[in-house]
C-alpha cells in the first residue's frame, strides 16, 4: 500500500516511514500542506497528516484533497497532539476519515492503516 | 522500532534544537514589542513540535513542561490572553529551561527533580490561566491494549443494541460502513443485521449514496464513550443509538447540531521561506570536498601537458578545456558552500548568555545581532562558539557599566553589545563590539608589570598595551566573578582564532567601548597560502601569518649572542631562521636574491624565515599528513600544487619551536618530514 505521510518534524516523518515501512508499506513522505499536494498522486492509497502545519495546514490539505473528485474517497488520517473538540468537529467536517493523538502507538497505528485500506 | 529508537531520538533532539532557536527568536521578538500573529504561531508551533516528539520518544520530563509552555502560547495565539513584556520574558526563561531539559535528556543525564517546576509555576502565575494535564502522556507502553488507548475499561460484560442509520450523503464523505462494523466487531461478540428497506431500484441506484442502515447487538466490556468514538467520524452523517440491550426504552441519540465553522484551517502567513532539507554525514561530505580539489588538480595537470601544438591541431579543445576549468571551480565553490553554514547557529545562542549576564551581574545590556545570514565554514561555527562567548562574557563583565555609572557618564543606561559578521572579499570579519568603559590602558600597564610579562623601563605604545591582554597569564578582573576571570583568558581565544587560520585585533577607547575583530579564512579545507621555494622544494606559508617580506635584507642582519642570528626591522630584532637548515636542504640559498619572510607566531611574536624564492599566492586544498603520518612537528599538513608536486604547509610557530636549539628532535623530524613527502608523493 502506498501511503502520503505530512509531518513538519523530521524526526516524526522518519518514524512513520520506518514503522509503516516495516509493515511493508511504501511511504511518501511531505514536510508540509504544501509540499503533500505536490506528492499527493492518483496512487496513494491512503494519507497521514499532521494538523499544525506552516504554509498549508493539514486542514486545507485536507480540503484540497476533497475538492478533487479524483481523491474524494481516499482514506485521510489526522496524527496529531490536538485533542480540541472544535478541532476534531472542523476536520470532521472536511472529511477526515479518523484522528489519532500523537503519542501513537506503533502497532496501532499499522493496525488502523490496514483495516482502513481493506 | 526499538531497534532505531536510539536514532530516532538523536534526530529529534537535533530538531529540537532548531525548535529553541525558533522559540527564542519568536519570543525575543514579542519580547521587544512585535505583536505579529506570526511570531505567536511560530513558537506555538515549535513547543507543539517539541511536545509532539518527546511524548513519541518516551522523554517523559519534557512533555508535562512543554504542554505548559504550549497552553499558554495557545492561549495568547488565540488571544484569550495578552502577550506582554513579563509574559515574553517569562516565557523566554521557560524556553531556556526547555533547553536543559532537551539538553539533559540527549546526555541522559537526570536532572534533579523539581528542577523545572518553578519556572513552570511562573509562567503559568505570569499567564493566569489554569492547565489541563488531559492528553499529557509519554508513549503507552507496548503492552496496553492498543484499541484502548484511554485506558477506560469496565469489567462488566454487557449487552448493547447499537441502531446504524447512515444519511445518504455518509460515503460521500469517505467514510466506509464496513470499517466501523469491523472496528465494533474487535470490541466484542456482535451481531449484525443490515436493514435493505431503503435501497431503490438498480436502475435509480446512485452508487457515492448510502441506502443501507444496519442493528447490531453487541457483547462487550467497552465503554459507551469508547464504542461512541468508533463512530466519531460519522456523527454528523447518521442517525446513531446506542442502548443496554435489555432495557426497554431505546434512547435515540443525533448528531449534536452546532453551526459549523465558516472557515477551515487558520491562515498562517509565511514569515520565513521555508527550506527543504536534507542530514547528511560530515564525512560524505568532507570526502565531496576532497575528490573536488583532487579534480582542480588533476585537471591542472591535464592543462599543463597539454602541449601548444596540440591546441592547434585541436582548436576545440582549448576551448572544451577552459569549459572544464569553469566547470570544476563552480563543483569546487559549490561543495564548500554546503559545509557552509549561517553563523546564525552561533549568534543565536548569545541571547540567552546575555541574559544570564544581566541576572548574574545586575547590569541592563541589550544584544545586537547583525548579518547572522553570513555563511561560515561548518568545522568554523563549532570552534567559534567558545571564543565568541568568553569575549561576550568579557564585555558583559568587564566592558560594560552599571546603570548608575552610564548615567552618571552621560551615557544611556542600558549597555550595547553588537556582535556583528560580514563576509570581506575571502574571508569573514566577526566584531564584537561593546560601548562600555574601554581598556584602561594604564591599569592593563601596571597588571602586565605585576604578572611580569614587561619591564617597567618597556615603552609601550597603545596598541601593544591592548596587545598585552592576549598574554598567557594576563587578566584585569579586580575580582574572580562568577562570570570571566575564571583562567581561561583572551590567550586561549586568540589561540583558538589563530589555530583556525584567523586573526584578532582589538580596538578602544577609554570611556567609549571596545571593538574585538576576528579575521577568519572562508574555509578550513582550502588555504590561502604563499609558495615559497628553498633549494629543490617547495613550501607553502599561510598568507594569514605573513606580514611581510623583504629582499635584500643582509645588510640588516646580525648574529647576537645568545640570540643567534637576527635581522633588525625598524628597529626591532627578530629570529632569523633558514628553512634550509631546519629541513635540511641542500644547495638552497647560495644567492644573494634570497628573501626573509616575517611572520607573526603565537604570543604576538614574530620571525623572519629565509627562503630562495617566492614562487606565488595560490589556494591549496589542505590534506592532512595525521591520517597517515604522526603529526609531523613543523609541517600542519601538505597540498599538491598544480604542476603535481607535494609540497608541505608550514605552521611558522612550530618552525620557530623546533629551531629552539633542540637540536636532536630538530634533525629527526627533518627527516621524517623528508620521508614523508615521499610517501605523500
Amino acid at each position: 500500500m502506498k501511503i502520503l505521510a505530512v509531518d513538519d518534524s523530521p524526526t516524526m516523518l522518519e518514524i512513520l516511514s520506518s514503522t509503516l515501512g516495516e509493515a511493508g508499506h511504501a511511504v511518501v513522505e511531505a514536510g508540509n500542506g504544501a509540499e503533500a499536494m505536490k506528492n499527493m498522486t492518483d496512487d496513494v492509497d491512503l494519507i497521514i497528516s499532521d494538523l499544525n502545519m506552516v504554509v498549508v495546514s493539514g486542514l486545507q490539505f485536507l480540503q484540497n484533497v476533497r475538492s478533487n473528485p479524483e481523491y474524494m474517497a481516499k482514506p485521510f488520517v489526522f496524527l496529531t497532539t490536538e485533542s480540541d473538540e472544535e478541532l476534531k468537529r472542523a476536520a470532521r467536517e472536511a472529511g477526515a476519515t479518523a484522528w489519532i493523538l500523537k503519542p501513537f502507538e506503533p502497532r496501532a497505528l499499522i493496525k488502523l492503516v490496514e483495516r482502513l485500506a481493506q | 522500532m526499538i531497534g532505531k529508537l536510539e536514532k530516532f531520538k538523536t534526530m529529534f533532539l537535533d530538531e529540537c534544537e532548531e525548535h529553541v532557536r525558533t522559540l527564542e527568536k519568536s519570543l525575543t521578538a514579542l519580547k521587544n514589542g512585535a505583536r505579529g500573529q506570526d511570531w505567536v504561531d511560530n513558537a506555538f508551533r515549535a513547543v507543539h513540535s517539541v511536545k509532539g516528539g518527546a511524548g513519541m520518544l518516551g522523554f517523559s520530563r519534557i512533555v508535562p513542561f512543554a504542554h505548559t509552555l504550549e497552553a499558554v502560547l495557545d492561549a495568547a495565539r488565540l488571544k484569550r490572553i495578552p502577550i506582554t513584556d513579563q509574559l515574553a520574558s517569562a516565557a523566554l526563561r521557560a524556553v531556556d529551561c526547555l533547553s536543559d531539559l532537551v539538553i539533559a535528556a540527549g546526555k541522559g543525564v537526570d536532572l534533579p527533580s523539581g528542577f523545572e517546576s518553578s519556572q513552570s509555576a511562573a509562567l503559568v502565575n505570569v499567564a493566569g490561566i489554569s492547565i489541563t494535564t488531559s492528553n499529557v502522556a509519554a508513549m503507552p507502553d507496548a503492552s496496553s491494549n492498543a484499541d484502548d488507548p484511554q485506558g477506560e475499561k469496565l469489567q462488566i460484560s454487557r449487552m448493547l443494541d447499537i441502531s446504524f442509520r447512515p444519511h445518504v450523503g455518509l460515503l460521500r464523505r469517505a467514510n466506509d460502513p464496513l470499517f466501523i462494523l469491523r472496528q465494533l466487531a474487535e470490541m466484542g461478540a456482535v451481531k449484525v443485521s443490515a436493514d435493505c428497506s431503503g435501497l431503490p431500484p438498480l436502475a435509480d441506484m446512485n452508487p457515492t449514496d448510502a441506502y443501507l442502515s444496519w442493528n447490531l447487538t453487541l457483547q462487550t466490556k467497552a465503554a459507551e464513550q469508547a464504542i461512541r468514538s468508533v463512530f466519531e467520524f460519522v456523527e454528523d452523517d447518521c442517525a446513531l443509538s446506542i442502548a443496554p440491550a435489555a432495557g426497554a426504552e431505546i434512547q435515540a441519540v443525533t448528531a449534536i447540531a452546532e453551526p459549523a465553522i465558516a472557515n477551515g484551517g487558520p491562515d498562517y502567513v509565511l514569515s520565513e521561506p521555508v527550506l527543504s532539507t536534507i542530514r547528511v554525514d560530515l564525512d560524505r561530505i568532507d570526502r565531496l570536498v576532497n575528490l573536488s580539489g583532487e579534480i582542480a588538480i588533476s585537471q591542472a595537470l591535464v592543462a599543463q601537458l597539454i602541449d601548444q601544438s596540440l591546441f592547434n591541431a585541436h582548436p576545440r579543445l582549448f576551448q572544451e578545456l577552459s569549459q572544464l576549468l569553469t566547470h570544476t571551480q563552480n563543483l569546487q565553490d559549490s561543495v564548500m558552500a554546503i559545509r557552509a553554514q549561517p553563523i546564525r547557529t552561533i549568534f543565536e545562542r548569545m541571547p540567552r548568555l546575555v541574559r544570564e549576564l544581566c541576572d548574574v551581574t545586575g547590569k541592563s545590556i541589550v544584544l545586537r545581532l547583525v548579518g547572522e545570514a553570513t555563511e561560515i565554514d561548518k568545522t568554523m561555527i563549532e570552534q567559534l562558539s567558545d571564543p565568541i562567548m568568553h569575549m561576550i562574557r568579557n564585555a558583559a563583565d568587564h566592558g560594560i557599566e552599571n546603570s548608575e555609572e552610564r548615567i552618571a557618564r552621560g551615557k544611556p543606561a542600558d549597555g550595547i553589545i553588537t556582535l556583528r559578521a560580514e563576509q570581506r572579499g575571502s574571508r569573514i570579519v566577526i566584531e564584537i563590539e561593546d560601548d562600555g568603559r574601554g581598556i584602561d590602558r594604564e591599569k592593563v600597564r601596571q597588571r602586565a608589570l605585576e604578572c611580569n610579562l614587561v619591564s617597567a623601563d618597556e615603552n609601550l605604545g597603545a596598541e601593544e598595551i591592548d596587545h598585552l591582554i592576549f598574554l598567557p597569564g594576563f587578566t584585569t578582573a579586580e575580582r574572580v566573578s562568577d562570570i570571566s576571570g575564571r583562567g581561561v583568558g583572551m590567550d586561549v581565544v586568540k589561540r583558538n582564532i589563530q589555530r583556525l587560520g584567523g586573526r584578532i585585533a582589538i580596538r578602544s577607547e577609554l570611556g567609549r567601548g571596545t571593538r574585538m575583530t576576528l579575521t577568519l579564512p572562508l574555509t578550513l579545507a582550502v588555504l590561502e597560502g604563499m609558495v615559497v621555494r628553498s633549494g629543490g622544494e617547495s613550501y607553502v606559508i599561510p598568507i594569514g601569518s605573513i606580514v611581510e617580506c623583504r629582499n635584500s635584507w643582509s645588510k640588516d642582519s646580525d648574529a647576537l649572542p645568545g640570540l643567534g642570528e637576527v635581522l633588525n626591522v625598524r628597529g626591532t630584532n627578530l629570529r632569523l631562521l633558514h628553512l634550509s637548515r631546519i629541513f635540511n636542504i641542500g644547495g638552497a640559498e647560495t644567492d644573494s636574491q634570497s628573501i626573509a619572510v616575517i611572520a607573526e607566531i603565537e604570543g604576538g611574536h614574530q620571525i623572519a624565515l629565509v627562503v630562495d624564492e617566492i614562487v606565488g599566492q595560490q589556494q591549496v586544498v589542505i590534506k592532512s599528513l595525521a591520517d597517515n603520518f604522526e603529526a609531523v612537528p613543523g609541517v600542519a599538513g601538505a597540498t599538491i600544487l598544480g604542476d603535481g608536486r607535494v609540497a608541505l604547509i608550514l605552521d611558522p610557530t612550530e618552525i620557530a619551536r623546533l629551531a629552539s636549539g633542540r637540536g636532536a628532535s630538530v634533525r629527526q623530524s627533518m627527516d621524517f618530514g623528508n620521508q614523508t613527502r615521499r610517501n605523500v608523493a
